[in-house]
């Protein structure tokens, strides 16, 4: 055979698996920042965070508003109950993410958009192919889509209380604030990086089963709003609380982090919401799996 | 057939089912060094063709081989580049980010994953655009980004699915060129397309496919002339037509002369000799002879007959 100069085989390095994955996760994660609306929306997104750190500036005294004596007593001598306004505990540095409003809202807005139309995208536009014959097989395509929507996400869920604690420790007089915070924040914020795994790790699923990319966005907007409100509707009807934290998928989510943290609750079922959570993610799997099944030679 | 030392593509007695419904029975054919263009109606069996020879589906029956390995293999995937039909790439980045960024599946490392996206890109004539949006480009400019990154890990085959949908003539003969200018540069080509009469253009040979079987495989020409039912038919204009009827009808090779508003409808048993006689004619013919054209000697006459 006669071949060209310019089409002699091209010097290609033997890659890993996730030397393959690792691109496609890239794009995902960085794709939201190559338009301005992008841009926009992962700023709009950062809201609470940069609300809790005002807060912080007020309370530390950096930023003078009101009386001094406010500021000190706010900071001093909060009681139990308002353990999520006191930057002394832990749940400060988490309620900006797990809270049902702001946190929720802006993690719908955030993932609806990014996460929720990653594959379905894709199928929409027949672009599946293109990666399945560059030899990257259905779940290793999913898993870097998931891995590129999760540590986009991380990145507001995680890396925001992530820095507000350390903002804290910077501004707190001693280092009282970190050696009293850093064990339970430690685990809180595994146990947010760990719930922000499970949450988009559905809402991949969810854009792998669903035909078009907007179809995906609505599902996931309905699982996260309407399981909230239906559990809120429910627990009130049977006037049982618990029972919000085993339909509503943010609530089971919430629960799961706050007992990790060993931060305190009422009228929650943690099991519950381990059971919503897992046969949620469980049936997702198995609905993907079959409709990832046409490809069956890649190996 | 091609040339055994340059088959790139072999699909050897195929037979592929979903369940109780064979999608293909018993495919035999090779493609070397040349454009090969593959054409069926849909739902014959044409997707299933096209992803088994990149690898996406096992066959049930026979085997699917480039340059002689199975088809599924990674060997065999680092020889192929496929251009499947789709009209939307990542709207945002640019032509040579998406050709890099493809590239990066093949283990080509950052820079000169760019490097060689560039380089791709340029030979396809997208050197001014190629740093733009591919959110700003035209039909014409997007398949030359398909292409591109099909073509930019130097794949030994590629295989095209519909590359001619939505462009505008222009844009159609440049890929056309582009297509035809491949096998020259070592890349065999099967090429799937409706449009008939343009793939007709591009194509060394066909492979025709219909319920799951393959029809024919060869040249159009050689195809046509293998279906002496079926008798050639030609449209001429001329002068004096009644006189050139009543002198065509006597000649064996004529089955047949009709009249049409404007000139004479022939249908023809033998058309090598009608056109060695009829040369001689045309020349001496008083008034001249002013157009003779083939009615049913092209690609999409030849898949007519073939399929009914």
């Amino acid at each position: 055979m006669s071949i060209a100069h310019h089409y002699r085989p091209l010097d290609c390095e033997r890659v890993s698996g996730f030397q393959r994955i690792w691109p496609l996760a890239r794009q995902e994660m960085l794709g939201l920042f190559r338009t301005r609306w992008g841009v926009a929306l992962y700023l709009v997104c950062l809201f609470p965070a940069l609300g809790r750190l005002v807060m912080l500036l007020i309370m530390f005294g950096v930023v003078q508003i009101g009386p001094r004596s406010l500021q000190n007593r706010m900071a001093s001598n909060m009681p139990a109950s308002m353990d999520e306004l006191n930057p002394a505990r832990a749940a400060f540095y988490f309620e900006s993410v797990l809270s049902t409003m702001p946190g929720m809202i802006f993690f719908l807005l955030l993932t609806s958009v990014v996460v929720s139309r990653c594959v379905a995208r894709d199928r929409a536009t027949n672009a599946l192919e293109l990666y399945w014959t560059r030899g990257i097989s259905p779940w290793g395509y999913v898993f870097g889509k998931w891995l590129g929507g999760f540590l986009l996400a991380a990145s507001m869920t995680v890396g925001m209380p992530l820095l507000l604690w350390i903002s804290a420790c910077f501004l707190a007089e001693d280092w009282t604030l970190m050696t009293d915070t850093i064990g339970q924040f430690s685990i809180g914020l595994l146990g947010i990086a760990f719930m922000t795994a499970i949450w988009t790790a559905i809402g991949t699923l969810i854009s792998a089963i669903a035909s078009s990319a907007n179809l995906a966005m609505v599902a996931w907007s309905m699982l996260i709003v309407g399981s909230s409100a239906a559990g809120f509707v429910v627990s009130r009807v049977l006037d049982e609380d618990s029972l919000r934290s085993c339909l509503s998928f943010w609530e089971a989510g919430r629960v799961v982090v706050r007992s990790m943290a060993d931060l305190p609750q009422r009228d929650v079922s943690v099991s519950g919401a381990f059971l919503m959570l897992g046969s949620l993610f469980g049936g997702l799997l198995l609905l993907v799996r079959r409709r990832m099944r046409v490809v069956e030679a890649l190996r | 057939m091609s040339d055994s030392h340059s088959i790139v593509l072999e699909f050897d007695s195929v037979t592929k089912w979903y369940g109780s419904v064979a999608a293909l029975l018993d495919v035999s054919f090779q493609v070397g060094n040349e454009v090969v263009g593959l054409v069926g109606k849909n739902g014959v069996g044409k997707s299933t063709l096209m992803k088994l020879a990149v690898g996406l589906l096992d066959p049930s029956q026979g085997a699917v081989r480039v340059c002689g390995s199975d088809a599924t293999t990674r060997e065999s995937r680092a020889r192929i580049g496929f251009c499947p039909d789709f009209d939307r790439l990542y709207e945002p980045i640019s032509g040579v980010t998406f050709v890099a960024w493809m590239l990066r599946y093949h283990g080509v490392a950052g820079r000169a994953a760019t490097e060689r996206a560039e380089e791709v890109l340029t030979e396809l004539g997208l050197a001014e655009n190629m740093h733009r949006p591919i959110r700003e480009y035209s039909k014409g400019m997007r398949q030359r980004v398909r292409l591109g990154q099909a073509l930019s890990h130097r794949p030994q085959f590629v295989l095209l699915d519909e590359p001619m949908t939505g462009l505008d003539p222009v844009a159609r003969a440049e890929l056309a060129d582009l297509i035809r200018g491949l096998p020259q540069r070592g890349v065999g080509v099967l090429v799937s397309s409706h449009v008939l009469h343009e793939l007709e253009a591009v194509v060394d040979r066909v492979v025709l496919v219909h319920q799951g079987r393959l029809l024919a495989d060869g040249k159009v020409d050689t195809l046509r002339d293998q279906l002496p039912e079926r008798p050639h038919r030609l449209r001429l204009k001329g002068a004096r037509l009644r006189e050139l009827a009543s002198q065509l009808t006597a000649w064996p090779e004529v089955d047949g002369v009709s009249f049409l508003r404007d000139g004479l409808e022939i249908s023809l048993s033998g058309h090598g000799a009608f056109y060695e006689r009829f040369s001689d004619l045309a020349s001496d013919w008083q008034g001249g002879v002013h157009e003779l054209i083939p009615l049913d000697d092209d690609l999409a006459a030849v898949f007519g007959y073939l399929v009914e």
